[in-house]
Order: structure tokens, then sequence, then C-alpha cells
């Protein structure tokens, strides 16, 4: 009983190291710019089991320009627990056109150190610019359309995210452009993302 | 008698008794004490391993944050309303057609206006016949008023068609005023019109002198 206790032990510091190794490899990937070195080590530690190794695959994944699948990444962990994992989320949802998904994770990063201060007041900026006049029809069946292709994908985590942002430009118009079908088919979608991630 | 002796054998029992409870509870104490040592190893084992993975997780994650934070730098590019700029690039296109199809139009024009030119030519050569020997030029496209080179198709095709009309005239002219200017010998004129355009015309003027026109050049230079 004992002996199969330690050899459990034994067995889940090696993997626990392992993908300690693999996440400290992609960490030095990172800080040095070799972002798609960085994308392999998360995705071997996060085989081996490594909590965190999910969202810094996505933070990676946002530096190699590819939102979509950072933003899918991201689904697997709620925001609020790291800043600057939340920042990065929200350069995901920028980078995607999600301008108030971007709005929205940054408002929680108010209280963040100086650098992430001055980089947050920067793209909120941008994004006020971008949402000040009425959104326009085209914009909204834009989002709405994308809702579609990505939920006929089976990407319904990103498929509600396209839903979410139509149904909140929906809501900055007086004729409510598009609401009503966009909660419609976050209704559909949003059990099946919360649940995570493709499917 | 018997009495103390009763007694001094429940002494004994209640001596032995109590000795070998207490041996037992020494025992029992004993076995707990090997009981709880193989636990309390583990325990031991796994809050240092779980510090240890702390330790190990916090380099990480300091490692990482401090990656995150040096990248975290680049300025991402301007937002842009999906909706609108797709719209914008319909109207690129939009206009792109437009244009596209003024040409044609303008093709179609110029084609016309060398059918109209033919024909005007061929009228004059009719009249010109018939009004003895008065000379008609041969039609070239002319290049028009704005241009002054022929090869251009950017422009107006009415033009187009005024520079062959003059062309067809231009034949006639040269022939006509040379042959007065010359007087007496051979008078050579220059043709071309004042649209440009036009060759060579030859005609003979009143039976006196022959004029040679030479080619027009330069539309407005003339």
């Amino acid at each position: 009983m004992i002996a199969a206790t330690y050899s459990l032990l034994a067995l889940a510091i090696s993997a626990g190291t392992a993908a300690d190794e693999h996440l400290l490899a992609g960490a030095g990937a990172f800080r040095d710019g070799r972002f798609d070195a960085a994308l392999v080590e998360f995705r071997v530690a996060e085989k081996l089991g490594a909590p965190d190794a999910g969202a810094y695959a996505a933070a990676a994944l946002v530096k190699l320009g590819r939102p979509e699948e950072a933003i899918e990444a991201f689904a697997s962990s709620p925001p609020g627990d790291d800043d600057l994992l939340d920042w990065y989320r929200a350069l995901a949802c920028y980078d995607a056109r999600l301008y108030n998904c971007a709005g929205r994770l940054l408002t929680g990063l108010d209280h963040s150190g100086p650098k992430v201060a001055a980089e947050v007041a920067g793209l909120r900026g941008e994004i006020a610019r971008v949402l000040a006049p009425e959104p326009a029809k085209a914009s909204i069946d834009w989002y709405l359309a994308r809702c579609d292709e990505r939920r006929a994908e089976g990407r319904t985590a990103l498929a509600a995210a396209y839903c979410r942002e139509a149904a909140d430009l929906g809501a900055r118009r007086k004729d409510r452009h598009g609401g009503a079908r966009a909660k419609a088919e976050l209704m559909r979608l949003e059990p099946a993302a919360a649940r995570g991630g493709r499917q | 008698m018997k009495a103390k002796m009763l007694h001094a054998g429940a002494a004994a029992a209640l001596l032995w008794a109590s000795a070998a409870g207490g041996d037992e509870a020494q025992r029992t104490q004993v076995q707990t004490q090997d009981q709880m040592q193989a636990p309390d190893r583990t325990q031991m084992h796994d809050r240092a391993h779980r510090q240890t993975q702390d330790q190990q997780h916090d380099a990480v994650h300091a490692a990482m944050h401090d990656a995150m934070r040096k990248q975290m730098g680049n300025p991402p590019a301007s937002a842009q309303m999906p909706g609108m700029v797709d719209r914008e690039v319909a109207g690129a296109t939009a206009a792109h057609e437009r244009a596209s199809q003024m040409q044609q139009a303008r093709d179609a024009a110029r084609q016309r206006a060398m059918t109209h030119g033919a024909q005007d030519a061929a009228m004059a050569r009719r009249h010109g016949a018939a009004s003895a020997g008065m000379p008609s030029g041969a039609m070239q496209p002319g290049g028009g008023m704005m241009g002054g080179d022929g090869n251009t198709t950017q422009q107006g095709a009415g033009m187009m068609r005024a520079g062959d009309m003059h062309g067809g005239s231009g034949g006639m002219m040269p022939g006509g005023s040379g042959g007065m200017m010359g007087g007496s010998g051979t008078g050579t004129g220059t043709g071309g019109g004042m649209m440009g355009g036009s060759t060579t015309g030859t005609g003979t003027t009143t039976g006196t002198t022959a004029g040679t026109g030479t080619p027009g050049g330069s539309p407005m230079a003339k």
C-alpha cells in the first residue's frame, strides 16, 4: 500500500517536473520572441497536465497573430485571475475585432502596474474611437455571419463571442438591429460554450 | 483466615489484571505509534513535494510573467469596424466597374466615329469626283484635340470623329491652297486640317498646277 503511494507520488513528481521544464522552456522562447517554439512547449506542458499551460499557449497564439484560436484556448480558464493574462486575452478579442469583449476585459485592469496601465489606456482609446459612432447595420451583420460560420464549424466558444459582440453592438442602435437574432443564437450557444472550446 | 486468603487472592488478581492491562495499553500505544509513523512520513514527503512544486510553479510563473511583460509593448493595429471596411472595398470595386464601363462606352463611340468618318470620307470622295478633281483625303484616325497623340485611347470619341472629319477636309484643303498659292509652279501646301490626323491630299486646282499636301503633324501646331 505504502509502496504504491510512493510510486504514484514519484510519477506525479516526474510528470510535474517535466511539465515545468516545458513551461520554463516555453517562457524562455516567449521572452526571446520565438512564439512558435513557445507554443509547442506550452502545448506539450498542457498535455503533461500543467494547469496554466493552456493560457500561456493562448498568449503565444495572440503574438502569432491567431486571435480566434487564442480566444478558444483562453476559454478553458476564466478571466480575472491574472492581470497579464487578461491583457493578452483582451488583445485576442481586439485582434478578432471583438471590441466590446476587449473593452470589458480592460475594465478589470484599471489597477494594474504602470506599464500595463499605459498599454491599457492606449488600447481603450482605440476602442473608444471605433465604437464612438452608432454601429452600422453592415457591421452587426458581419458579426452575425461570423457567428453562424463558426457555429457551423463547431467552434462554439468563438461563435458565442461573435454573437455576443453582435448583441452588444445591436443594443447601441435605436432600431436594435440584429439584437434579437444574436440573443437567440447566444441562448443556443452559451450552454455549449460554457462546457468549453471546440466541440 | 479464609477471609484473609480471599482478600490476598483478589488483590493479586487485581494486580495481575492491572499489570496485564498496562502492558496491553503499552503495546497498543507502541502499535499506534508504529501505525502513525508511516502516514506521517507520506504526509511529510507530500508536503515537501508540494513545497518544491510550488517553488517550481512560482519560478515558472515568474519567468512567464517576465516574458509576457517584456513582449506586451508592441502596439496592436488600429481598430476598424468590419462592415465598414467591407463597404469601402465594395465602393472601390463599384467605382472600378463604373470606370471600366465608361471606358467601354468610349471605345464603342470611337468605333462609331471611325465608321462615320469613313462614310464622310466616302461622301467627300463622291463630291470630289463630281467637282472636277477635288481630292479626297485618306482617312486616318486623328489624335484629337486634347492629345496630339494618335495612340491615346483616353480622348473623347467625339474629338476623334472631328479629327477624322477634318482629316478628310485636310486632304481637300492642301491641294486647293497649294494650287492657289503656287501660282504658276508646283504648289506645296501643308495638310492636316485643324484637328490633325489628316494625311496627304493630292489634287488639281483649276487645271493649272498640281498641289501636294504633306502629312499633317501635330494637330494644334497647324
